[in-house]
């Protein structure tokens, strides 16, 4: 491994497990998840290009590993009862007033989609541009999610922004709920 | 560590207190330095490369 390719590897590995911490409740599973990013991106070194952005494709990897993780979950409880698979997909309601709840299991009630892409423009800075090539999807649908992440967000965290030391304005509730709205 | 490009976020998110709040929580995470079992593991597989 050249020394420019670990001192980059390294950096990103910040990046990477404060997202992976971030994203997952299960902190040992979210640092897992860093270090077998870091062992495939390791494998994978010589399809990297110099110069290109080491951060996305650390990013894409991660995203990766997690997508196989969760389809292996999946298959597995499936084997042994399906019914447990719907019971784990079984979202949240979303009618009415949630309990306030803290900031972290606001988050993790979030759409892993929403969550995601909350986390890649609010907190990793990518621009949405980056955070659409890094998912897969266009720009405008990062938007969307993230737009939607933050109405959700709002709504689970009570209408004084408990939770979040403050609310949303009028004025940025209103946008962000037209937003969602055009999104549809 | 966090670091906003350009046109990252609107000016209303970056005051947004849930957004403030999302970052701080991966600025502390990003800010440790990483774990030495990591770095072991990466020192390894450096030596392991190198010794080819």
């Amino acid at each position: 491994m050249s020394d420019a390719f670990r001192d980059e590897l390294v950096e990103g590995l910040r990046s990477l497990r404060a997202f992976a911490r971030t994203f997952h409740r299960d902190q040992a599973r979210a640092e897992d998840l860093a270090q077998e990013t870091m062992l495939k991106a390791w494998a994978k070194r010589d399809q990297f290009k110099p110069g290109t952005n080491m951060r996305a494709w650390l990013f894409t990897i991660l995203r990766n590993t997690y997508l196989s993780e969760i389809r292996k979950t999946k298959r597995e409880v499936e084997d042994v009862d399906g019914s447990i698979v719907a019971g784990l997909a079984e979202k949240p309601s979303q009618d009415g007033h949630m309990a306030m709840l803290d900031f972290r299991d606001a988050l993790e009630q979030l759409p892993d989609e929403q969550r995601e892409a909350l986390i890649l423009i609010g907190a990793s800075g990518f621009t949405y541009d980056e955070a659409a090539e890094i998912v897969g999807v266009a720009p405008g649908t990062i938007k969307s999610r993230v737009s939607r992440a933050r109405q959700r967000l709002s709504e689970l965290l009570g209408e004084d922004g408990s939770g979040a030391d403050a609310a949303l304005s009028d004025t940025e509730t209103s946008m962000l709920v037209d937003r969602a709205a055009q999104a549809f | 560590m966090a670091d906003p490009q350009k046109d990252t976020l609107q000016p209303n998110m970056e005051r947004d207190p849930m957004i403030k709040k999302l970052r701080s929580m991966y600025d502390e995470v990003a800010d440790e330095p990483l774990p030495s079992k990591l770095l072991d593991l990466l020192d390894q597989l450096d030596r392991a490369e190198r010794n080819r």
